[in-house]
């Protein structure tokens, strides 16, 4: 996972941005423009998941996809009640998923379901794997699906876009006979 | 369906009720061997990650041992690489551990695929027998015996159109083609002898044979002029009215190489 490739927007070194703007219209277009760097960020990254216990305060660099929300270089960060609405708001676009009520950590979907499942099932199809099983770690680590978009996908969004296929009839989510991990089997 | 319809009211709608289970539950597509196929990929999958655990170990116990030398303890040393080789050998066994598993799940995989052929020709032979019944030998063997029949009934149908013209009536109608033929030969003949001047001698004498009135000219022309040049023959059997008919016959030899 390579965290350099992805440079902010200019936006990001303006420290207004850094504070929820009282305005409503002027806070909905913020709100916006954060959950749009948000999302370019883990998909430039590669990074399912954030993890809010991670931001310490201002100037502390935190780990992972937190960063997002501290400007070293202006010592500003977003407030915890900043990053929640922004990931509120991107929850209701379908973006993110909150782990738990706590609103704690969440899951970063910035790819629906529906496209990685997509992306899953054309890879299933085009390696002959229709009609035939796979497991889910298969998909997530195996050789077979090195240098796919989905190879080390993070195994919730992974599942969340199988159940997505199931939805449509192109895939079954089930569970071994004496295992608890899950296949699929492609149709 | 049908039968579910004459069966007991009772099976039939516990029947229905399995139909629509089955429905919310999609369980149908997968099968207990699905299941079993999963299970020996998960137990694959799991070997997989039984040797990135053995690699990273011999890759540290390789960093011990070199750690150990560079710190002279010789022994230490020693007994890490005597790990390594003793994970090198896991590494091997589960290697071929791995091979036995996923030549079992081709395996079964593959006897899979034969048995949804061997269904596939099944139902096709059945179908085949299905259509077989519906076609009975009796029943081709009627059609053949029909279509024979309708066969010989409309020959004689032709035959009866065809027995109304009498022979008589054969004999008028031949007539009345041979007729018919004179008279296109007769429409014909003005335009013979220069129509077709420049064609093969032997075509035109035959021809010329036949007509009466070319019969009558042709007697003092083959002595006389025999030994002039094609040309000046030509021209006297054809048209010895005149001579300006040689002048006529040349410019009219060029109509029929034309048409």
């Amino acid at each position: 996972m390579s965290r350099s490739s992805y440079t902010f927007p200019s936006i990001h070194d303006f420290p207004p941005f850094y504070t929820l703007q009282p305005t409503a219209a002027t806070q909905q277009k913020q709100i916006q423009l954060w959950c749009d760097i948000l999302l370019a960020y883990c998909a430039a990254t590669r990074t399912f998941s954030i993890d809010l216990g991670e931001i310490k305060g201002a100037g502390a660099k935190p780990k992972g996809a937190a960063e997002v929300f501290v400007n070293e270089r202006l010592r500003r960060s977003l407030n915890r009640e900043g990053i929640q609405t922004i990931i509120d708001a991107l929850v209701n676009q379908g973006h993110a998923e909150w782990e738990s009520s706590a609103k704690e950590r969440c899951i970063v979907l910035w790819r629906k379901p529906e496209e990685w499942a997509s992306l899953i099932y054309k890879w299933a199809f085009d390696t002959g794997s229709t009609n035939s099983i796979c497991t889910v770690y298969e998909l997530i680590h195996g050789e077979g699906t090195e240098g796919q978009d989905f190879h080390d996908l993070d195994e919730r969004t992974m599942i969340k876009a199988l159940e997505a296929l199931s939805k449509t009839g192109k895939a079954q989510l089930f569970t071994g006979a004496s295992h608890s991990e899950m296949g699929v089997k492609f149709f | 369906m049908l039968s579910a319809l004459n069966s007991h009211p009772l099976e039939f709608y516990a029947n229905m009720g399995n139909l629509l289970g089955k429905d919310k539950s999609k369980g149908p597509k997968i099968t207990s061997k699905d299941k079993a196929i999963l299970d020996l990929k998960i137990q694959r999958d799991k070997l997989r990650q039984y040797q990135k655990k053995i690699q990273v170990i011999l890759s540290r116990e390789v960093e011990v041992a070199k750690h150990h030398l560079r710190s002279g303890d010789q022994g230490r040393a020693l007994l890490a690489l005597k790990k390594k080789k003793y994970q090198e050998h896991l590494l091997a066994e589960t290697d071929q551990q791995l091979l036995n598993l996923e030549q079992l799940t081709s395996q079964i995989e593959f006897a899979l695929v034969e048995q949804d052929v061997v269904k596939g020709l099944q139902q096709g032979n059945e179908i085949l027998k299905q259509i077989h019944q519906e076609m009975s030998l009796d029943a081709v063997q009627k059609l053949m015996d029909d279509t024979a029949d309708a066969i010989a009934y409309q020959a004689e149908i032709d035959e009866l159109i065809s027995g109304k013209i009498s022979p008589e009536d054969e004999e008028e109608i031949m007539a009345q083609l041979d007729a018919l033929e004179a008279e296109e030969i007769a429409a014909r003949l003005p335009d013979v002898p220069a129509a077709k001047g420049k064609g093969s001698e032997a075509t035109q004498s035959v021809s010329a044979n036949k007509l009466p009135i070319d019969l009558n000219d042709l007697p003092p022309v083959p002595t006389k002029e025999l030994p002039r040049l094609e040309e000046p023959d030509e021209a006297a059997e054809h048209a010895k009215i005149s001579k300006i008919a040689k002048a006529r016959a040349e410019p009219k030899l060029e109509e029929p190489l034309m048409a």
